[in-house]
């Protein structure tokens, strides 16, 4: 299903099939599964980490409730994992309520969407949804007050001050609080690329934007609708980006997580939403984006969708964003960020940035390696951009 | 049996998985891990009912004898009191 990079090893570690794993995963978030998962001694870790690359570790312990069909160590093991990821639940609860309290002080308009704003608004238990970050949405006309306050809660900037500026999103670590980190993802554009970075803005969003009772009286997510869109965009997006478990990254959009966010989202629709969805996926130039998400979770978690929803998606030809994240090649998408700069010196920056980002950057990207000299590191950036990436296949797409 | 009430400290947030619950006692910054029965006891209390009312409705859901399930149950509100996760009112 997805092609592990290479220097992380593959989930399966004994030759078990990850697609048997995939199949017995899905069908027990579809509450369909009856079938006996056989995990062998050799084999109970990596199963393990499979399910925990695809985010569902709480969602399947909770099934299991209702279907006792896993070894008890593998069962044991998802336990540890899910009273973690409630012991740390509790403390970013804690966190973020702090956090927007004193970005509302400051007069910061903000939202947050992505994990925790489904978390909150999707999911009957938070938990379920696991995630490694709040992703929060500033106003970049807010940045430097957001900042400030950031740092007045103790949340230290953790990338190079270049990249966060080129990018327009930062990422903050807090771990004051008995030792638990919690990593803040700021942005004031909701993507990295040039040519996708207006897709999403707050000024968008902000309007439609929904309170999150449940997390803070503060706190806004964003809309079914905008979350659905996104959703699909996001994993369009990890087509090409990797995602990083444990010791394990693959390339795929296709982590069960996320399917089962637009299978939950798109369960929750009225036909008014319906319509808005089609109208702001053709909008926005993310319909055949849209269209694939939501086969993909349809194949795997047998989604509802409405009548002839696949006709409402049809464009005649690719939007600016289809095309970007389906069609074009590596060097394309280079080629049209590169385009999409204004002005002379934000190509040449975003050239400075794309050839050599700063060494902070190169150390953690490469972190696993056992050469880490820097100009090595470079070269070695520069081949893999010359290698051909296997396209992932999509899950029942 | 016993008409006290506990109120739930503002510091103490709750977090239900996988039919157990683990507690954080914001001030201290202490975890307290809860059990199922433990858990419907807290979900009781946060409800506003008083020992009385908790006792009575365990002892419809739960098949065991009203000594034993009044002396538990008087044993957790104390251990909750004690880590200042309850206080009485």
């Amino acid at each position: 299903m997805v092609e592990p990079t290479s220097k992380h090893r593959k989930a399966s570690s004994d030759g078990a099939a990850p697609e048997g794993w995939l199949g017995f995963c899905s069908g027990l978030l579809r509450d369909e599964s009856k079938n006996y998962l056989t995990v062998n001694d050799g084999s109970a870790q990596g199963f393990v980490e499979f399910v925990q690359w695809h985010g569902v570790e709480c969602l399947l312990l909770e099934k299991l409730a209702f279907a006792q069909n896993l070894p008890e160590d593998v069962a044991r093991k998802l336990k540890e994992l899910a009273v973690a990821r409630a012991m740390w639940e509790l403390r970013l609860r804690a966190q973020l309520s702090v956090l927007a309290e004193a970005l509302s002080l400051a007069g910061v308009k903000f939202l947050v969407f992505k994990g925790v704003a489904l978390a909150y608004s999707l999911y009957k238990n938070p938990v379920w949804r696991t995630r490694s970050d709040t992703d929060l949405l500033i106003q970049p006309e807010d940045l430097a007050i957001t900042l400030n306050a950031l740092k007045q809660l103790d949340y230290q900037a953790s990338a190079n001050s270049d990249e966060v500026i080129f990018y327009q999103q930062s990422f903050w670590l807090n771990s004051k609080d008995g030792g638990a980190q919690h990593q803040l993802d700021l942005h004031w554009q909701l993507n990295n690329s040039e040519v996708l970075k207006l897709l999403f803005p707050l000024t968008q969003l902000y309007p439609r934007a929904v309170k999150l009772h449940s997390l803070s009286g503060k706190l806004l997510g964003v809309t079914g609708v905008d979350a659905l869109l996104i959703a699909c965009f996001h994993r369009a997006v990890h087509h090409h980006a990797e995602y990083v478990s444990g010791d394990i990254a693959l390339v795929s959009g296709d982590r069960l997580i996320w399917l089962y966010d637009i299978h939950l989202l798109a369960s929750a629709f009225a036909e008014v939403d319906w319509q808005d969805f089609f109208q702001l996926a053709k909008q926005k130039g993310i319909a055949e984006i849209c269209r694939q998400g939501l086969t993909s979770s349809q194949a795997c978690l047998a989604t509802p969708l409405p009548h002839a929803w696949q006709d409402c998606l049809i464009s005649a030809e690719l939007g600016v964003a289809d095309y970007y994240l389906l069609k074009a090649s590596k060097w394309g998408r280079l080629w049209l960020d590169w385009r999409a700069c204004e002005g002379m010196q934000k190509k040449i920056d975003f050239m400075r940035v794309v050839a050599f980002p700063s060494a902070p950057y190169m150390k953690r990207k490469y972190a696993g390696d056992k050469i880490t000299w820097l100009p090595w590191l470079y070269l070695k950036r520069f081949l893999s951009f010359l290698v051909r990436r296997k396209a992932p296949a999509v899950l029942g797409g | 049996m016993q008409e006290r009430k506990f109120k739930i400290s503002s510091d103490a947030i709750c977090q239900e998985i996988a039919g157990e619950a683990v507690i954080l006692d914001l001030a201290t910054s202490t975890y307290f891990g809860l059990d199922a029965l433990g858990l419907r006891i807290w979900q009781l209390l946060s409800d506003g009912l008083s020992q009385l009312a908790v006792e009575k409705m365990l002892f419809e859901e739960y098949e065991i004898s009203a000594e034993i399930l009044s002396r538990d149950i008087e044993a957790f509100l104390a251990r909750l009191e004690s880590a200042g996760l309850v206080h009485a009112e």
